[in-house]
């Protein structure tokens, strides 16, 4: 079953041209065969069938093709000048987050020997433990001058040396007063360690939001150690042999 | 008259517990915390607590409350010696039945000053 058209030769037949054909035939026209395409879409022998030339219009899909071409040329000439600006944002951030990346793994790199966090909170710890340690022995001898003031006014006359006494007295108040400063410098410095725990909880979470072992690749910081020469330079350190800090001890050891 | 000294910081009490000697008094007793504090309340009378605030586990303003809700020590006079130096916090100690707040650092003169407000001439 084919329909012959003057472009195409022959072919099947469309729906709509079978339908077509259907509404040409007259209703109750009494004739005992179909005629036209209603006869080709009937089972009928192929040798009873004539063949039908339809016209086809093309406009309609040659206008859709043209309208995609000229969406595909404007894409390709104004859009992709967007699409090049956008990638080059795209590497712009990129670029910055590598940065920050390598910034976070200065602060806490996961292979470093050092942590800075933990440095920083035991040096001041340390300046704690020192500074209470210095006041209670500036408490101690001031103790101890006081007495001493209390039994030379005990033995001295009235007169200049008494008077001398008891400006004595005075100055051991003030030393007394001045002590307040450890109680204050104590709490000040445990509010920085409690904010640098803060930002060390805050990296770690940062560094967890990427894939940890990234950071292992990046390059270590260097060293907060100053320098002399080759030789680094701690400044006041515990003695901690496992880390090579040795006590006044053993120095005298090593000089005999 | 007897004095507690409350403060969690060993050195600090040993500091007022010097001052208070040149201010004149004697007989001074310390605690480490608010819970020994009020322990120690409860065993003795004292004439005057001087407190500090942030201490564990219970703090100054958790003593003033504890003994301003209890019959036989609310009347004991009560210092409050501390850091903190917020509005919220003076008026919250306030609130609660503070007779004096001295703020660190601090001098003999105004130790002397603030007692003698709070319990009259010594």
């Amino acid at each position: 079953m084919t329909v012959k058209t003057p472009m195409q030769g022959a072919r099947k037949p469309f729906m709509a041209e079978l339908q077509k054909a259907r509404r040409g035939t007259a209703p109750g026209a009494g004739s005992a065969e179909p005629s036209g395409l209603l006869a080709l879409a009937a089972p009928e022998p192929a040798a009873q069938l004539a063949p039908v030339s339809v016209e086809v219009d093309h406009t309609p899909v040659l206008r859709a093709v043209a309208e995609l071409h000229a969406k595909f040329d404007r894409f390709m000439s104004h859009d992709r000048s967007d699409i090049d600006q956008i990638q080059i944002e795209i590497a712009d951030i990129s670029g910055r987050i590598k940065a920050t990346k390598a910034e976070m793994a200065a602060l806490r790199h996961p292979l470093a020997s050092e942590d800075r966090f933990q440095q920083a909170s035991e040096e001041l710890g340390a300046v704690v433990n020192a500074t209470e340690a210095a006041t209670n022995t500036i408490i101690t001898c001031t103790e101890e001058i006081e007495e001493i003031i209390h039994e030379l006014r005990a033995q001295l006359p009235e007169g200049y040396q008494s008077s001398r006494v008891n400006d004595m007295n005075e100055a051991v108040v003030k030393i007394f007063e001045a002590c307040n400063f450890q109680d204050l410098t104590g709490q000040r410095i445990t509010k920085v360690v409690r904010a640098l725990s803060f930002i060390e909880e805050r990296v770690e979470a940062m560094m967890g939001v990427w894939n940890k072992r990234e950071f292992e690749t990046m390059p270590l910081p260097p060293g907060m150690a100053a320098k002399d020469g080759d030789l680094d330079l701690h400044g006041p350190n515990k003695v901690d042999k496992d880390k090579g800090m040795i006590s006044q001890a053993d120095i005298d050891a090593l000089f005999g | 008259m007897k004095i507690l000294v409350v403060d969690d910081y060993a050195t600090m009490r040993r500091i007022v517990r010097n001052l208070l000697t040149q201010i004149g008094f004697s007989d001074i007793e310390e605690a480490g915390d608010g819970v020994t504090a009020l322990a120690k309340l409860r065993e003795s009378k004292f004439g005057l607590v001087i407190s500090d605030w942030n201490m564990e586990p219970m703090t100054g303003l958790q003593l003033l409350k504890e003994i301003r809700a209890d019959n036989k020590l609310n009347a004991t006079p009560f210092i409050m010696v501390t850091a903190e130096s917020k509005t919220e916090n003076v008026v919250a100690a306030k609130e609660a039945g503070v007779n004096n707040y001295i703020v660190k650092p601090f001098n003999a003169d105004t130790l002397k000053q603030k007692i003698t407000s709070v319990i009259g001439a010594f």
